[in-house]
């Protein structure tokens, strides 16, 4: 039978090392072996970004990458966008705007808006929508999701400060203060 | 025409009570439940649109450590379960038997305690199929002996090829 591989991640700042056979999906690591169930399966074939999960601030697709790969490298889940139970701006936003109707693609929505707002805290509604064209919605609520990125951008804007979260993704820590 | 805005009537703004959930993470869809001793299945599909199953061998399949069971359509005739009713007041074969009728047909199932173990398992069961050939789509098939619809239903084809073929 198949052999392990031992593999070592950083999820939401916590370290999990686990031995995994070296075919298993990182998504199979998230939701089966580390328990983290909010990162969601869709499509399998890297279509519709239910997956989505940031690699060292970077969106991916957790269904096309294997877990042996993501050894080392330090991930963000939708479970660790709150910060000592407080909501980010972005989770918050998409409360508030009616980003999400049954919730299966926000995860990957929220993460990809996450990554959008830490590399441009700005963006336009065209760069919005660029940025979540890999993440279907089958609900089609596109409209107020970009509403709910435009919404936490102005927040974060408002309060100067990042995208918030456990995770302390690297570059959104040293951000704020400017008004 | 509004109540007032305490009162969260006609022309309030409504949050929803699930978002909480949802936004977090927390969710509980049917993928994410985990129950005790809950297995895995992995289906067998056909890789051609017309084709005879002529035998199907799933001893190398249940060999692999951790396969549970290799199900086929027989095996479901035998308990009368092959065909289910849908949604469109027809029938479809739940695994196909005699014969498969479209490519990616379901023609087996495995059970496998993990994950793997049925994908091994799906990959060892040996399919022979006879007198296989691919449609091409509607213009192709129109005309010729087609595979027809399942027996005792109207099928998909009544509803969609008549539009606009000739």
């Amino acid at each position: 039978m198949a052999t392990t591989m031992s593999v070592s991640v950083t999820v939401n700042g916590a370290e999990y090392t686990a031995d995994v056979e070296p075919r298993m999906l990182l998504v199979h690591l998230l939701r089966d072996e580390l328990g983290l169930t909010g990162t969601h399966i869709g499509c399998d074939t890297t279509h519709c970004g239910a997956c989505t999960i940031l690699l060292n601030g970077t969106p991916i697709k957790s269904c096309t990458m294997f877990a042996v790969q993501a050894d080392g490298q330090a991930l963000t889940t939708v479970e660790g966008l709150t910060s000592n139970g407080e909501l980010s701006p972005i989770q918050e936003a998409f409360k508030e705007e009616h980003g999400l109707q049954c919730g299966y693609c926000t995860p990957g929505m929220m993460l990809t808006g996450t990554a959008l707002l830490e590399s441009s805290p700005e963006p336009s509604e065209a760069e919005i929508r660029m940025a979540i064209s890999g993440n279907l919605c089958r609900c089609t609520g596109y409209q107020n999701i970009v509403h709910a990125i435009q919404s936490a951008a102005r927040t974060m804007a408002e309060n100067g400060t990042g995208t918030g979260g456990d995770a302390g993704s690297g570059s959104g820590a040293s951000e704020g203060g400017e008004e | 025409m509004s109540t007032p805005q305490e009162l969260g009537g006609l022309g309030c703004s409504v949050k929803r009570k699930e978002d909480a959930r949802f936004i977090r993470g927390q969710g509980r869809y049917v993928d994410d439940v985990k129950l005790p001793n809950m297995v895995y299945l992995e289906l067998v599909r056909s890789p051609f649109a017309h084709a005879r199953i002529g035998s199907i061998d799933t001893s190398a399949a249940l060999e692999i450590p951790g396969v549970l069971a290799v199900i086929t359509g027989e095996d479901l005739a035998a308990a009368n379960l092959s065909w289910m009713p849908t949604l469109s007041h027809d029938q479809q074969m739940v695994l196909a038997t005699g014969k498969v009728l479209f490519q990616g047909q379901e023609v087996a199932a495995v059970v496998g305690e993990t994950r793997f173990a049925a994908a091994d398992g799906a990959a060892a069961v040996r399919i022979d199929y006879e007198g296989a050939s691919r449609s091409r789509g509607p213009p192709h098939g129109f005309g010729r002996q087609c595979a027809g619809p399942p027996r005792g239903s109207r099928g998909k084809d009544e509803s969609h090829l008549p539009l606009g073929i000739r």
